[in-house]
């Protein structure tokens, strides 16, 4: 009887391996089956649309800490800077979705938010899911770009115009443009074959982008502008504009820059100083100090020293000066499929962690704390020149019109720059060019 | 009822074994490739056909990006000189009209013109500017069509908007005879980028070579087809296919989900796939037999089916077959059992092919005869018994009237004084007492010797003296419990055989010695010599007729006392021969007291 329930155990054993055998076999193929359609979620990821150049350079070392601290990964997309505004403004304008975030001067926000091609911010700041107002600190910014009350962008980068000179030439910086004309006069060759410098003087007029926004320094300086208040109609042909360009036009003719100045750029520029060739640059962008300090072939790299930039001195003996401000932003495109994703880069990239990675990847932040932060005085010191220089400073217009105004504008100093016009002439017709253009 | 005390029949066992192993895993390996790669298969091909759509779409996506982007130069910082000037003159219309068919229509669009049927702008005026002589005014819109263009461009401002051509603005319904028919419209806002102020709205209206070009040689299995539609159900594209026709699938590409891509089986009978596009809204349907797509699928599965079964069925008859051989000769020799434990042990069992199944039969077989031969053997000896009981019987029935006549034969020989004759009457009269007491099982030594003597005795009156006698026997051994009537058939043989053959007679001598637990009888006739060789063979072998004594003695030592006792028949050294008994010792008092 024993033996018989042995053998029914057996049995039922031998049964029960099998069954568990048959069900293993079916649950082991039910879970290495070929994967259904879906090939399964991609990971977050956002495009950004870029300028290739300083920016795009710093901008990409906050790629890594943020993919890691938040799982987005981000791409750049590098466009070249001389087809930049034309690409940006025709993607935007066609609804393209090729990018979610677009890398655009202060100067673009009227134009872009106006048309609806990038989108308000406020939601995104608005939203505590998305947004701890307190550590972002709005009012922690330069300054932020609205559009009819709304935000559009939020700075990364802030620039201003320096004037840079030679130290070991000029012991102290002129103070005034009248100064800096005499200092031009002095170290340029064709006035004293004694300089050690060809030109006394040189700054980056090229088009786009550089033509306008150095000599605006200038022009706000000498007290013109390009429109009036409320920006119903062109000053440029005011006595104060066109002193400006005759300012300009005079140290052409007297070869105290470069005859070919209208081809030279920001890196023209630089490379001019570091090999000795000018003495002073100016209006001269401030992102060229930190390349100035860190270049190691240059002899003269220890000698170059940047100034606030002179001004005009007042009747009441006090010189007033007036620097050109700008920012890049960070605008969101309106045809974005992943605008939260966008919002935390953007979010991230202008604030104060991505602000500080930018800084220590050479950039300038736009946010206070960072620019007055102590850690940064040794290592960074043109902080306290852009903090200084930012109390006088002045932006360009925010007009939907920007880049025709900027077409009108490098026309008529085209021809200041290469004395094929009085400036006289060629401001008269481009305020007419203007007011015709503010009159649509 | 499945019980555990009941016991499992050897083929039962053997069958479920069988089956067990065999069809279980054909079953269920068939089961799961079946069942897996019917599902496989199936959303292998859904997503094959899924992928295809895709990629359709995907390649129709990209043309109608490419005619986006032929418009994007008139987004952006664009000088139009066809709204320069005013449009108020019909000259100033036909000056305006005919630079935006130079801008547009020869400039931007030249390299498409094959697929344009023509092209208009619109401005927020209504002011027409066409590439079409025919359409040049206001007037001449499809109004609620213009309205539905111009809202739906309102909600995606910065995007081109894609229409069918039931929702052309503009809408031919005279001209030329011509095979080429209008398809859809592409239509889009133009801005001043100063002011973001509206400039007009752009119609592009396409022929219907536009979407052909790309979807014509698209092929969706061998039957299978390819449809477009807009969110509202029109019908943008459709390949000629007989399957389109039918109403249940136009019913269930109308049901099919507005946003994403996916699959639907429908009834059973057909797979549709779809893919929804995100530049122009349109809905993608593939739709193919689900027979084409899975038929070569199901061929295999049908084999494989029909296999499983043939190998089911070939198993099943192998598993019965062997179940049957294996357990047929063990069933056999159980039903052998039976029938032999009720007494027919005549059977034998029929020698297998089974090396171990063999070994029992055989066995078996060994058994039975041995069993039946020990039986005979029994019954022969019980018979035997019973005659020689019988005798005994006989031979008591007159023991008296025996006794008195050989008393008056002794008592007259004695008057007669014939001595030798009262000595050999004396002697018999000792002789028949014993022989006819012997029905009792055991005696001593001593008196089975005595009863030797008295034998010798008569021997010797019929030997006259020429047989001459010793018994000598050790005192320890006279107690010795003995078969009666043990020796004097081992004493008559020594007469026959040895001595009375011989004139001079001879010796017999017979000694008794004890050593330790065994005793020792050696009947000695200076007699011939026997064939010690024959005499051995002949005790081993029961069919001889010859020296049946011999045997019988031999055998009933054995029996009495177990197989390691016996006698032997040597040849003495001085001549004769020697026949020893060995028995154990046992007193006859002890070997009584234990019964």
């Amino acid at each position: 009887m024993k033996n018989r329930f042995k053998l029914h155990v057996w049995l039922a054993l031998a049964f029960g391996l099998m069954l568990v055998w048959a069900l293993g076999g079916i649950v082991f193929l039910d879970r290495n089956s070929v994967e259904a359609e879906t090939p399964g979620t991609p990971p977050p990821s956002i495009k950004v649309l870029i300028r290739t150049g300083t920016e795009s350079a710093a901008l990409r070392q906050l790629l890594g800490p943020f993919e890691e601290e938040t799982g987005i990964r981000v791409d750049l997309i590098e466009v070249g800077r001389d087809g930049y505004f034309t690409t940006v403004g025709t993607q935007l304008l066609a609804g393209s979705e090729t990018f979610d975030l677009v890398f655009v001067p202060n100067t673009s926000i009227a134009e872009l938010a106006s048309a609806g091609a990038i989108a308000p911010l406020d939601p995104y700041i608005d939203n505590p899911a998305l947004t701890d107002r307190p550590s972002f600190d709005l009012d922690d910014f330069l300054s932020v770009y609205r559009y009819q009350d709304a935000i559009y962008a939020l700075p990364t980068d802030i620039s201003t115009h320096f004037l840079f000179y030679r130290g070991d030439l000029i012991p102290e910086p002129p103070q005034t443009w009248d100064e800096v004309y005499a200092l031009a006069e002095k170290f340029s060759k064709i006035r004293n074959t004694a300089s050690p410098t060809k030109w006394g003087l040189a700054m980056p007029a090229v088009v786009p982008e550089e033509r306008t926004k150095i000599f605006a320094s200038l022009l706000w300086t000498f007290g013109g502008d390009f429109l009036s208040e409320g920006n119903s109609r062109s000053m440029l042909s005011e006595a104060k504009s066109i002193e400006a360009a005759q300012y300009i036009q005079r140290l052409v003719k007297n070869r105290l820059v470069p005859g070919d100045l209208v081809y030279w750029d920001f890196v023209r520029t630089r490379d001019a100083l570091l090999s000795g060739e000018i003495a002073m640059a100016a209006p001269y962008w401030n992102a060229a100090y930190p390349m100035i300090r860190s270049d190691t072939e240059s002899p003269y790299r220890d000698q170059i020293k940047a100034a606030l930039l002179p001004g005009v001195k007042g009747p009441n003996g006090k010189i007033r000066r007036v620097p050109f401000q700008h920012a890049w932003t960070f605008a969101m495109n309106a045809s974005s499929t992943r605008k939260e994703w966008a919002w935390k880069f953007l979010a991230y990239a202008t604030g104060k962690k991505g602000g500080a990675l930018y800084a220590q990847a050479g950039g300038v932040p736009a946010r206070r704390s960072i620019l007055a932060d102590p850690a940064y005085r040794e290592t960074r010191p043109d902080f306290q020149l852009i903090l200084e220089s930012m109390k006088y400073a002045k932006s360009e217009p925010a007009v939907t019109y920007y880049p025709s105004m900027v077409e009108i504008v490098e026309d008529a100093l085209a021809k200041v720059f290469t004395v094929n016009n009085k400036p006289s002439d060629a401001f008269i017709q481009a305020t007419n060019e203007l007011n015709r253009l503010t009159a649509r | 009822m499945f019980s555990l005390s009941k016991p499992i029949s050897i083929r039962t066992l053997l069958l479920a074994v069988f089956l067990l192993l065999m069809i279980f895993p054909m079953v269920v390996i068939t089961f799961v490739i079946y069942t897996k790669e019917n599902q496989i298969f199936q959303s292998q091909v859904s997503q094959y056909l899924s992928q295809t759509v895709q990629q359709t779409e995907r390649a129709l996506d990209a043309n109608l990006t490419e005619i986006d982007r032929l418009t994007w130069p008139l987004l952006y910082q664009q000088q139009l000189d066809f709204l320069e000037g005013p449009l108020h003159t019909p000259y100033q219309l036909q000056e305006a009209n005919r630079k935006f068919q130079q801008m547009v229509y020869f400039d931007l669009f030249r390299g498409r013109l094959d697929h344009i049927r023509a092209v208009y702008f619109v401005t927020p005026e209504r002011i027409v500017l066409s590439t079409d002589n025919t359409y040049q005014w206001a007037k001449q819109m499809d109004k609620e069509n213009y309205r539905y263009i111009i809202q739906q461009i309102a909600s995606r401002p910065l995007k081109m908007n894609w229409f069918s051509d039931r929702r052309a603005a503009f809408r031919s319904d005279s001209g030329f005879e011509t095979s080429v028919r209008d398809s859809v419209v592409a239509a889009r806002r133009l801005i001043d980028s100063n002011f973001s102020t509206l400039r007009g709205h752009l119609f592009v209206q396409f022929n219907d070579r536009f979407l052909a070009d790309s979807l014509k040689n698209v092929h969706i299995g061998s039957t299978g087809a390819l449809l477009v539609t807009n969110p509202q159900g029109d019908i943008i594209y459709e390949q000629e296919s007989a399957l389109l026709q039918n109403r249940q699938i136009r019913d269930a590409v109308k049901s099919l989900p507005s946003q994403g891509s996916g699959s639907v089986k429908l009834q059973g009978k057909w797979l549709l796939s779809y893919v929804t596009s995100d530049i122009s809204g349109w809905k993608m349907t593939a739709v193919v037999p689900m027979g084409e797509l899975l038929g070569a699928n199901q061929k295999i599965l049908q084999y494989l089916l029909i296999m499983a079964v043939l190998g089911t069925v070939i198993f099943i008859i192998i598993s019965v077959l062997l179940a049957t051989a294996l357990s047929k000769p063990v069933i056999q020799l159980a039903r052998l059992m039976s029938y032999s434990s009720i007494g027919h042990l005549q059977v034998r069992d029929i020698q297998g092919s089974i090396h171990e199944i063999g070994i029992l039969q055989r066995n078996f077989n060994r058994m039975m005869e041995r069993i039946q031969q020990l039986m005979q053997e029994n019954e022969r000896k019980e018979k035997e018994k019973r005659e020689a009981l019988l005798q005994a019987l006989q031979m008591q029935i007159h023991p008296h009237f025996l006794y008195n006549t050989l008393d008056t034969m002794y008592w007259m020989s004695k008057k007669h004084k014939a001595e030798p004759i009262s000595k050999l009457v004396a002697a018999l009269g000792k002789f028949f007492r014993f022989t006819l007491s012997s029905g009792q099982e055991w005696t001593t030594l001593e008196k089975e010797l005595e009863h030797v003597e008295n034998y010798l005795q008569i021997q010797s009156f019929r030997y006259r003296d020429r047989v001459r006698h010793t018994i000598l026997i050790d005192p320890p051994a006279r107690d010795t419990a003995i078969i009666p009537l043990l020796l004097q058939p081992l004493v008559e043989n020594a007469l026959e055989h040895g001595i009375s053959n011989l004139p001079e007679g001879g010796d017999i001598t017979i000694t008794a010695s004890r050593e330790g637990e065994r005793v020792t009888i050696r009947i000695y006739n200076s007699g011939v010599p026997v064939d010690v060789r024959r005499i051995a063979s002949l005790l081993q072998d029961e069919t001889q007729r010859a020296h049946v004594g011999l045997r019988n003695v031999q055998n009933r030592i054995q029996m009495a006392f177990g197989p390691e006792f016996g006698l032997s028949v040597e040849q003495a050294p001085e001549g004769g021969t020697l026949v020893i008994v060995s028995i154990p010792y046992q007193s006859l008092a002890t070997k009584e007291a234990a019964g």
